[in-house]
């Protein structure tokens, strides 16, 4: 089944942090804008004004006391304070007010006035700001057309505009194609204030730019730029790790050689360190990955932070322990019931445990809820993936993919679908999709190999196959399927040790061994092959074990007691694997000639002992050493 | 003084049971509450007043309630409401108030209501008995988690009796054999009053070696004795033992129903049909609504052709309780002796629809469709037969005789050979095995078989005579010392009139004897046997003249020289 990819951030969310921003006006903060004028409204106001009447704030019945930096926003400044400020800074606290929560038209209107009144390039900004915020894209680049070039804050707000409008090339002719701030070079790049650099960001949405014209090398190596830029610009950072643009050790490398320290000194580079290794991919460097969490489990407290849980979910789906999994994702969207994160490995997980009416209600609720998002069709297809109705899960899965061309889960559900017809063809057509959005992950290109390997490709399964080794050494998957190449390949040595490797994988991992019932089958045939036939009969019986009743696993060991000449033994268990499975025709013919063999022999015991009787000798009555 | 050591033994053993229904009826364990009670019933009063402190320990009620702490008391209130929904048959409902409960009480019914859920659920989605939908390797779908569970309490030592108990009975469904022995085991050296887990124990053993070779491990109790005897009578060991077991039983359970049972059944197991019906007639008289092993009492009316009294017992179950699997094996057996198959199978088939694993029902539809010649239906009925108790003979033989008449010879040895197995001392297997060997051209094979027959103790002179013949028959050209050996046993036992000897087989025997005394020269015997021949028709009577004249002329050219 597919692994869960998280959602594409195709959108800026630049607006969200806006409201860190909002208490210090840009141009304060960026001192490589040349036209900064330092207007600091909320700071003079908080270190002037701030609690001179301490009356004044509990009699105002106040809603916005939740926002917790209410105060900072001039609730506590008296009226006298405030008739001390000329008009422009007063047109300037409304605008900030009312933007904070969210009253557009009253942010605009006197925003308005204030930028005509200045024409302040601090004020356009906030005007722009205010229309973006409206949804009024267009209207917020031409406001911000003259100052543009000198103000680059105003640039970074222009090309979000342009992204929201789908103008990507725009986009980066107001960006600048290449990142002029390069980290080892440009030492300037300091942020003395704090917050996240506007270099960052503008990497960062060159990145994204690049990504929706489909140049994913360019784009990653402005995500990449971004974060080095910026530690802290975890969108960037996200973009790189959901879209799975790096494989393991590339982003292992990517992370170690961040200058974490340099950046945020030594506390705050721990945490954020050990934040960024929590959301690797789990199928290397598990220990340190699981370090990490519990670093932040137990120093920073948020032990029952959603993010970390999830980090600890991914982990234990990436070993295929389902159950515990869906236990953790479920805690999680108890307490954020549509965490975007969450829902693909929640949906995945239900997949996998069969629980058919949890996902129904689920997807139902999502298409109730968040119909635009490409999750809520994931899940529906997953929903409709189980029931196996392939032709309705398809509608679904290529809906989720319409809506968002760059959500890979729904690629790979696509070709999952087309994979169980035995349609290889087409399912090698939608995995190939994933895989080119996916160029760190191995599993698109895993499933590729496995349709040739079905197809019998060898070559090109082959090819397929080790790719994905290269780029995942730690999936027993993979390793199952190498197995199975060569052991199709004849090369039965190989295959043995491509088992072996897999089964110790699944060992440590302690996931529950009936998933991997399959690959202890394999490893059986293949030494079956080898004509090891005592190292054969000690797997199936392992698999006999491990998951009764199992008609495949008792044909095949009662074939090697068949070889073996144990005949009363195979013809018990051959027994056995039709009373489960009566339609097993090949069962049917070995267990005859299996009897037939047994009768032969019997018979050519009856001459031997034939001749005994006749010579007068006695022979041993061996009718009950059967069957013990 | 043995007087008042018995009756302290005696107390102590009321003791025990008494604590036993209590324990197995406060774990929903009622089969095993029921059978310690009706065992603790049937022991004598005691005669002699004792004193009031060995009284007084036999049943600690009150301290069964241990309530130290809070969390101890918080998880006994747990307790009592998840027993009450278990009662009412809401099992989900009672194992989810126990989530989290930590007591190997609440523990243990916590996972004893999920396995039935599990089971209830699996009954469910079976379809009517012996449709195409009916899926016999439906499986318990709650079972991989609860083994989850119970092996980390195990490694963790973290067990009492009864979850070693249930985790056996687990095990046992996952088809692992051994580690179920082995737990189970455990829990009855943990808690021996626990009569399921021996039960269970018995259902682990595939043969009777295996008994044999965990009885070192078994714990010193009266349960032990009781065990014992039940094995016998289920791994169909041979008499010898079986009687040793009865004696074996302390005294004090002479009066004891499940003594009485396990004869009867033994009885029946081994054609003493007279002796069960005796034991059965008793078992009713003292407990007149009993339907547990009735069916079995069915069988022996029905083999007995005792069609007035089979009707009496049809009637007086199903009065009793209509729908008992028990009855309306009763009721099929009946209809099964009036000729009336169809309804019979029906009755056998509400039987199933009521217990899936009701195996008496099975078998006895596979005689039915047997009798119908519905091979295909009788081969699946005897099929799952054996999967309900894969030590049911009849059902191996069953299949033997199905494949037999279906032309598989292969097949039908294959299935000969596990009756066998399972009964190496019932002469009817054997000598099926036999003809099936013969019929093969195996000779040797069927030598050896037709000799198990003779070896069989409890045989009847029909089968054994014939055994006799069919080896006489086989040495004939093999071996003719042998042959003529069984020969004159086949005379012996025409002489002493003990079977009816088919004439033609009588004359053979002359036949052979006379000529192979001649050749041994032992003149004198060859003309004794040349004359009997003489009573066996014409074309023996020319045969014993032209003999009798060889002889003579070789007695003559003896005497010459």
């Amino acid at each position: 089944m597919a692994r869960p990819r998280s959602r594409v951030p195709r959108l800026n969310r630049h607006g969200s942090s806006s409201s860190s921003r909002a208490s210090n006006p840009p141009l304060t903060t960026t001192p490589t804008d040349p036209l900064s004028t330092p207007v600091s409204i909320a700071r003079s106001n908080a270190s002037g004004h701030n609690g001179s009447h301490p009356s004044t704030p509990q009699q105002v019945p106040s809603p916005f006391l939740i926002f917790g930096r209410r105060e900072s926003w001039g609730s506590t400044i008296s009226a006298e304070a405030m008739a001390s400020w000329d008009l422009e800074d007063r047109l300037r606290l409304w605008r900030h007010d009312a933007l904070m929560h969210n009253m557009y038209e009253t942010a605009a209107f006197w925003g308005n006035k204030v930028m005509t009144m200045t024409h302040d390039p601090s004020d356009v900004y906030w005007l722009a700001q205010t229309y973006f915020r409206m949804g009024q894209y267009a209207r917020a680049q031409r406001v911000m057309a003259e100052v543009m070039d000198s103000s680059v804050a105003c640039r970074v707000l222009a090309a979000q505009c342009s992204i929201r409008m789908e103008q990507y090339q725009k986009a980066l002719d107001i960006l600048g194609e290449e990142n002029p701030f390069h980290p080892e070079i440009d030492a300037r790049v300091i942020n003395t204030e704090g917050g996240i650099k506007l270099e960052a960001m503008m990497c960062y949405l060159r990145g994204v730019a690049y990504l929706q014209l489909a140049n994913l090398e360019q784009g990653k190596k402005c995500f990449q730029e971004a974060v080095e830029l910026d530690v802290k610009c975890f969108e960037a950072f996200h973009a790189l790790i959901s879209n799975h643009m790096l494989t393991s050790s590339e982003e292992w490398n990517f992370v170690n050689c961040l200058d974490f320290e340099g950046q945020c000194g030594s506390s705050d580079a721990e945490f954020i360190k050990n934040n960024y290794v929590s959301l690797l991919k789990k199928h290397e460097h598990v220990k340190e990955i699981e370090e990490a969490r519990s670093v932040l489990e137990t120093k920073y407290g948020l032990a029952k932070n959603t993010d970390v849980i999830l980090s600890h979910a991914e982990q234990l789906y990436a070993q295929c322990r389902f159950k515990e999994c869906l236990d953790l994702t479920t805690k999680i969207l108890d307490v954020d019931k549509y965490n975007q994160s969450c829902l693909p490995i929640h949906f995945v997980c239900l997949h996998e445990l069969r629980e058919k009416n949890k996902l129904f209600l689920l997807a139902h609720e999502l298409v109730d809820y968040y119909p635009e998002m490409a999750v809520t069709w994931f899940g529906v297809g997953c929903y409709y993936y189980l029931i196996g109705q392939n032709e309705e899960a398809r509608r679904y899965f290529s809906k989720a993919s319409t809506i968002d061309s760059h959500y890979g889960p729904a690629w790979i559900g696509f070709g999952h679908s087309f994979a169980l017809e035995s349609e290889h063809d087409q399912a090698i057509t939608a995995y190939s999709t994933a895989a080119r959005l996916f160029q760190g992950s191995h599993l698109p290109v895993l499933f590729i190999g496995m349709q040739h390997l079905q197809a019998s490709n060898l070559l090109a399964a082959e090819e397929y196959l080790l790719t994905s080794y290269q780029t995942c050494k730690g999936d027993p998957l993979v390793l199952n399927e190498l197995g199975v190449l060569y052991y199709n390949k004849q090369n039965y040595q190989i295959a043995v040790g491509h088992f072996e490797k897999a089964l110790k994988i699944i060992e440590e991992t302690k996931c529950r061994p009936q998933i991997w019932v399959t690959t202890w089958m394999n490893i059986g045939h293949a030494y079956r092959r080898m004509c090891e036939f005592d190292k054969a009969e000690m797997y199936y019986k392992k698999v006999i074990e491990i998951s009764p009743p199992n008609a495949g696993a008792l044909a095949a060991l009662a074939y090697i007691y068949h070889v073996k000449e144990e005949y009363e033994k195979a013809v018990t268990l051959y027994h056995e694997a039709l009373g489960i499975m009566p339609v097993d025709s090949s069962a049917q013919d070995l267990l005859n000639n299996c009897l037939e063999e047994w009768i032969k022999r019997k018979q050519s015991q009856q001459d031997r002992e034939l001749k005994m009787l006749i010579n007068g000798e006695d022979v041993s009555d061996d009718t009950l050493q059967i069957l013990d | 003084m043995d007087a008042i050591d018995n009756e302290q033994e005696l107390e102590s053993i009321k003791g025990f049971l008494r604590r036993s229904v209590h324990e197995c009826s406060q774990r929903g364990l009622y089969f095993a509450a029921k059978w310690a009670a009706q065992t603790l019933a049937s022991l004598p009063k005691i005669t002699t007043t004792t004193t009031a402190a060995t009284s007084s320990s036999s049943l600690p009620l009150s301290s069964s309630y241990p309530s130290h702490s809070n969390a101890d008391e918080e998880e006994q209130d747990k307790y009592l409401l998840a027993k009450t929904y278990f009662d009412v048959k809401e099992f989900d409902r009672a194992a989810y108030v126990l989530n989290g409960c930590v007591g190997v009480k609440q523990r243990f019914l916590r996972v004893y209501a999920k396995y039935l859920a599990g089971e209830k659920r699996k009954e469910e989605d079976n379809h009517d008995i012996m449709s195409p939908l009916d899926d016999p390797k439906a499986v318990n779908k709650e079972l991989l988690e609860l083994l989850d569970e119970l092996e980390t309490w195990y490694n963790n030592g973290e067990m009492d009796g009864f979850l070693l108990y249930i985790y056996g009975v687990i095990l046992r469904q996952r088809c692992a054999q051994s580690k179920a022995t082995e737990v189970l085991l455990k829990s009855i050296n943990a808690y021996p009053y626990n009569w399921s887990a021996w039960v269970e124990l018995v259902g682990t053993f595939a043969n009777q070696s295996a008994a044999k070779h965990i009885s070192t491990h078994l714990p010193q109790s009266f349960m032990t004795k009781f065990f014992q005897l039940y094995c016998a009578v289920e791994l169909h060991d041979n008499a010898k033992n079986f009687n040793q077991m009865t004696e074996e039983v302390p005294k004090v359970f002479e009066n004891n129903n499940f003594v009485k049972t396990q004869k009867a059944i033994y009885a029946y197991h081994n054609q003493n049909y007279a002796e069960a019906e005796q034991e059965f007639d008793s078992l009713i008289e003292s407990d007149p609504y009993r339907l547990d092993d009735m069916d079995i009492f069915s069988n022996v009316l029905y083999v007995m052709e005792k069609k007035a009294k089979l009707s009496y017992l049809a009637h007086m179950s199903s009065a009793t309780d209509k729908y008992r699997s028990e009855t309306m094996c009763i009721v099929g057996n009946y209809y099964s002796l009036k000729f009336e198959r169809e309804k019979a199978i029906s009755y056998f088939k509400r039987a199933l629809q009521v217990n899936r694993n009701c195996l008496t029902a099975w078998t006895l539809m596979g005689h039915e469709y047997v009798e119908l010649k519905n091979t295909h239906a009788a081969v699946v009925a005897y099929k799952r037969a054996l999967e309900v108790n894969p030590r049911d003979y009849r059902a191996w033989f069953g299949l033997g005789q199905t494949y037999e008449c279906l032309q598989m010879p292969f097949y039908a040895m294959y299935y000969y050979q596990r009756a066998v197995v399972l009964r190496p001392s019932d002469a009817r297997m054997w000598g099926a095995l036999a003809a099936l060997y013969e019929k093969q051209s195996l000779q040797v094979e069927a030598i050896k078989c037709y000799q198990r027959v003779l070896g069989c103790t409890d045989n009847d002179i029909e089968s054994s005579t014939a055994a006799i013949i069919k080896l006489a028959r086989l040495y004939e050209t093999l071996n003719r010392d042998k042959a003529a050996n069984y020969f004159e046993m086949v005379l012996q036992q025409k002489a002493r009139e003990v079977a009816a000897i088919d004439s033609d087989e009588a004359k053979h025997a002359h036949i052979f004897l006379a000529y192979y005394k001649s050749d041994k020269g032992d003149i004198a015997a060859a003309t004794l046997h040349a004359q009997e021949m003489m009573e066996y028709g014409d074309a023996a009577k020319e045969e014993a003249r032209k003999l009798m004249s060889e002889l003579n002329t070789r007695q003559n050219a003896l005497q010459f020289t």
